[in-house]
């Protein structure tokens, strides 16, 4: 199937026998450290990579209080707080002599432009014509194909973009909450709804989908399924009742729901859904169909299943000229199972998303209400009012599947209880020029009614989505050719000369935006506009009294130095105000914006955490700008006066081992200080990616989040999912539960005082006071 | 951080023997994880590891060299890999298991790696100094070999990664979507789209659909 060019390459991918060696003498040394039961040495990496240096960073608070609890164990090092950055040091790679030869050349040539006046990518002029002007409901599906034919043919397909950090999550109910004072040392953060913590959020009041809901009464898993519904199972597993996944990804294999009874001791499962084997009118579904699990979402009584429903298809290699015709697509020919698997299977794949809701009134005997399904890749979800929107991503692949006169092939379609129809052209809009061939379709479910109430469908693709409560905004990236200076000095050069692995100096990026207003039960495409850079995830945007807040990482096109900037855009997302260069040579890492105020953490070399005002939205303006070590992945407003931040942990000379957790005081926006850290020496964390794994409980003043430590350089391989208490002073740790290797996207609740960890392979009850274990429970099938 | 940086991949399921280190936590009690796993102590076994380095190094190797900088670190990635198989010891089904849980690793760590060493590595001073074009740090066997991994090292990771493995390692669009925990259609918008790129950059017909 490829060219045997790429096989040679393979082959000298081959490692030298030299690094071998070196690596023989790292595992010989390990064993002997390991088997020695002495202090490990600290495995500094010989002579590259500072970064993965060993060092633990305690501060001096933290420090004293592990003295007081544990007297005799030393404390770490105390926190460095000077920023003193080492001389700047010059890597030269191995190069050939002609490659040589060209950069050299080229490196004169960039060299000038980088020292020459600052070329930022220019944002696309403000739009000035009003948004019927930009977008158009076709009148019919002949102007929709008529659309994408423009696409196909200027072959400009746009915007690949990237994926956002996690598709949906929120903003906990900091906004909300109450901080009950009770004297200085300890500022408790306490909420209202004590009874449960729910997902956390990035709005509050909009909920977000998630693996695990709860009402306080029951509790909704989507579980792990044996059911033989996954197409792309094992091929080499030879078992008819083993259907080994080749991957223990949990999105494989996510095919029922476990409605668990939250009890203490008595926590039991009390029903489980298989959701498969309702939806194919009375059977199972089988390949190439597949039906896994990505969402739920709870309101009342009604448990919604958002699933991905897709059909395998087998390409025909008459059509697709890169199949080698000598080999027989037939199952079953002379093929080993490797070949088999990629000649099967291995046309276009059929996208929908399924949303079934079920009566949940009587949990222990949910009832199946109503089969509701889009076409297009599920994307995310939100719950606003009773009504649930879902977000797909309707991609029309390949253009030789079209046919003019059936609309079906090129536009999408919407299903309830099995019929299906077209969105109507009225309700499909497309922008003017239209991006590419994507259309992002959106539903209104309501809950109450299990009836769809509206749908549109925008011919233009979505990387990132932010809902607030009147408005969905969609952006989309955008990378766009622009000659790069060789270019434009004539110089033809094979392939692009990057002054930097990280930057293709010949492409600027934009993130295009979409205001789509809720309009009553219908949706109305209100605006459109355009910043450079890109989103570092859906908490990049925020709206505030019809501003649109939305912080970027610029990538010019004549340097490899980001620029992280802040933008706020009109209701006509035009920019009204921006800080176009908050930082150089820093990128964004997160975003939390608050009100009137906004925290953005970037990271390169002083990694500062930026404080904006934002009441001005004319003239946003840094307030404070507080250097710390290492970066935050996630801010978490705590209270009134505090702001979490989960990520990595640093030091002088860039990210260290481990992660911590750091306590913002930003009481006086003008002066944010760090109040407290505190080192998780783990490796990872998927709250760091994905928000809703950070669990947020102010009644309790508790937080926790899963970690997972890779045993590297130096430390005991596995997860747990651990809780800390958070005061005004800082963190501390209370208990962490390991977990087994297999469980993913662990989330943990509390449900009235007990807390539950829970996964789709099972479940954990822990004491809320002592976290005793109470019960386990195992949720796979 | 790159814009294609946050690929979701799933962590690598590792299991299995484990030493109980506790030479880094901050409070063994707290952190003891030695506890509750589970497993047999001294599972580590340099044949198996070098039987792995064997059958696997050059997968391992290749993506390290796609996935980070120069080849320096790509050499580090290398070695971390091993050390974390031979360390965790992670109970495979098969050579399956045990090919997926080397390359998700090795994604993994050339990621913290980019990052770490993207922070500190630096951005040359004077014009005597090369630029930091670390894209031409591994050469190979001839200038056609050569275009194809420069253009390759300037796509966003998340097509790299793909077409990586699309190409390097032969893997069908199922296993890339197992692989990185991502929609096959994802897998194939991004083989299409970076077919396209890469087209473009080298102006040939290998990338054609």
């Amino acid at each position: 199937m490829t060219d045997p060019i790429f096989r040679d390459m393979r082959q000298q991918f081959t490692p030298p026998p030299e690094l071998v060696d070196r690596l023989r003498g790292r595992l010989a040394a390990d064993d002997a450290a390991a088997s020695g039961d002495g202090a490990p040495t600290a495995h500094a990496v010989p002579g590259r990579s500072p970064g993965l240096n060993q060092h633990q960073a305690a501060n001096q608070h933290q420090a004293k209080r592990r003295a007081r609890r544990a007297a005799g164990r030393g404390a770490g090092p105390a926190h460095r707080a000077d920023f003193a950055r080492p001389p700047r040091r010059v890597s030269v790679p191995l190069l050939s002599g002609a490659a040589l030869a060209v950069l050299v050349l080229a490196g004169t040539v960039v060299y000038a432009t980088v020292k020459g006046p600052r070329l930022t990518a220019e944002p696309l002029p403000a739009p000035t014509a009003q948004a019927e002007d930009l977008v158009s409901s076709p009148a019919d599906y002949a102007a929709v194909y008529a659309a994408l034919e423009g696409v196909w043919q200027s072959g400009d397909l746009q915007g690949y973009g990237f994926l956002a950090k996690a598709e949906s999550g929120g903003m906990p109910a900091a906004e909300s909450g109450d901080s009950a004072a009770q004297g200085q040392a300890e500022l408790a953060y306490t909420d209202d709804s004590s009874a449960y913590t729910g997902t956390n959020v990035q709005v509050a009041g909009i909920d977000e989908g998630d693996l695990v809901k709860t009402d306080g009464e029951h509790i909704f898993v989507a579980s792990l399924s044996n059911l033989p519904s996954d197409p792309y199972s094992d091929p080499y597993s030879d078992s008819d009742s083993d259907s080994y996944s080749y991957s223990d990804s949990y999105s494989a294999e996510l095919a029922d729901i476990s409605v668990v009874k939250p009890d203490g001791e008595g926590t039991r499962v009390v029903a489980r859904i298989d959701v498969a084997s309702q939806f194919g009118d009375g059977q199972a579904l089988k390949p190439p169909n597949s039906l896994v699990i990505a969402d739920l979402m709870l309101f009342n009584d009604v448990l919604a299943v958002v699933a991905h429903h897709n059909q395998a298809t087998i390409a025909d290699p008459a059509e697709d000229p890169a199949e080698d015709p000598a080999q027989d697509p037939a199952p079953g020919a002379n093929l080993s199972p490797e070949e088999q698997l990629k000649l099967l299977y291995d046309g276009p794949t059929i996208f929908k998303t399924a949303v079934l809701l079920y009566d949940v009134s009587n949990a222990e005997q949910p009832r199946l209400l109503t089969k509701l399904e889009q076409d297009g890749s599920y994307r995310t979800s939100r719950l606003l009012d009773g009504k649930l929107h879902v977000i797909s991503d309707h991609w029309i692949q390949d253009r030789d599947s079209t046919d003019p006169d059936d609309p079906a092939t090129f536009a999408p379609s919407i299903a309830a209880d099995g019929d299906s129809q077209v969105i109507a052209p009225a309700d499909l809009v497309i922008w003017d020029p239209p991006t590419g061939t994507e259309y992002v379709v959106i539903s209104a479910i309501d809950l109450a009614s299990q009836q769809r109430v509206a749908q549109k469908a925008i011919l233009g693709g979505v990387d990132t989505l932010y809902m607030s409560f009147d408005n969905i905004y969609l952006a989309h990236t955008r990378w766009q050719d622009q000659p790069n200076l060789l270019g434009r000095l004539g110089l033809a050069l094979e392939g692009y000369l990057a002054t930097d692995a990280d930057s293709s100096a010949a492409q600027a990026v934009f993130t295009d935006l979409i205001r789509v207003r809720l309009a009553g039960s219908d949706f109305e495409v209100a605006a459109q506009g355009s910043v450079p850079g890109t989103l570092v995830d859906q908490f990049a945007m925020d709206e505030h009294e019809s501003n649109l807040r939305v912080a970027t990482t610029v990538w010019p096109t004549d340097s490899s130095e980001a620029v992280s900037s802040l933008h706020v855009l009109g209701p006509d997302l035009a920019v009204i105000g921006q800080i176009e260069e908050l930082m150089r040579d820093e990128s964004i890492q997160s975003v939390r914006f608050d009100g009137e105020v906004g925290y953005v953490v970037t990271f390169r070399q002083t990694d500062p955490l930026f404080t904006i005002d934002l009441a001005d939205p004319a003239n946003p303006k840094v307030m404070s700008a507080l250097k710390i070590e290492g970066f935050s992945a996630y801010l978490h407003p705590w209270g009134e006066d505090r702001l979490i931040g989960i990520g990595y942990a640093g030091d002088a000379d860039g990210l260290t081992d481990g992660m911590q957790l750091v306590l913002f005081d930003v009481s006086d926006p003008f002066d944010v200080s760090v109040a407290a850290s505190l080192a998780v020496p783990y490796d990872d964390a998927d709250a760091l990616w994905d928000h809703r794994g950070f669990l947020a409980d102010p009644t309790n003043s508790l937080i926790g989040f899963q970690v997972r430590d890779w045993g590297m350089p130096t430390g005991t391989p596995g997860q747990a999912f651990a809780f800390f208490s958070v005061s005004g002073d800082g963190f501390e740790q209370r208990f962490s539960v390991a977990l087994p290797d297999d469980w993913y996207a662990t989330r943990g609740l509390r449900v009235g005082s007990d807390f539950y960890v829970i996964s789709s392979s099972g479940l954990r009850v822990l004491d809320g006071d002592s976290f005793a274990q109470l019960a386990e429970l195992d949720l796979a099938s | 951080m790159r814009p294609d940086d946050r690929l979701a991949i799933s962590p690598a399921p590792p299991a299995g023997a484990h030493q109980a280190d506790h030479s880094h936590q901050t409070d063994p009690e707290f952190f003891a994880l030695g506890d509750h796993l589970e497993g047999d102590p001294g599972a580590r076994s340099l044949v198996r590891t070098e039987t792995a380095v064997e059958r696997h190094g050059a997968m391992v190797f290749g993506v390290a060299v796609t996935h980070t900088a120069c080849r320096g670190d790509a050499e580090d990635v290398f070695q971390e890999v091993f050390l974390a198989y031979h360390r965790t010891a992670p109970r495979c089904r098969d050579e399956e298991h045990r090919k997926a849980w080397l390359l998700r690793t090795t994604l993994n760590i050339a990621r913290r790696l980019a990052a770490s060493s993207w922070r500190t590595r630096v951005v040359p001073l004077t014009a005597d100094d090369p630029p930091a074009a670390t894209a031409v740090s591994f050469t190979f066997a001839s200038e056609r070999q050569d275009a194809i991994f420069r253009a390759l090292a300037t796509l966003p990771e998340a097509t790299r990664t793909v077409l990586h493995l699309f190409y390097f390692e032969d893997l069908p669009v199922a296993e890339i979507a197992s692989l990185l925990d991502i929609e096959p259609g994802a897998v194939k918008m991004r083989l299409s789209r970076g077919r396209a790129d890469m087209r473009d950059r080298l102006r040939g017909e290998l990338f054609d659909d």
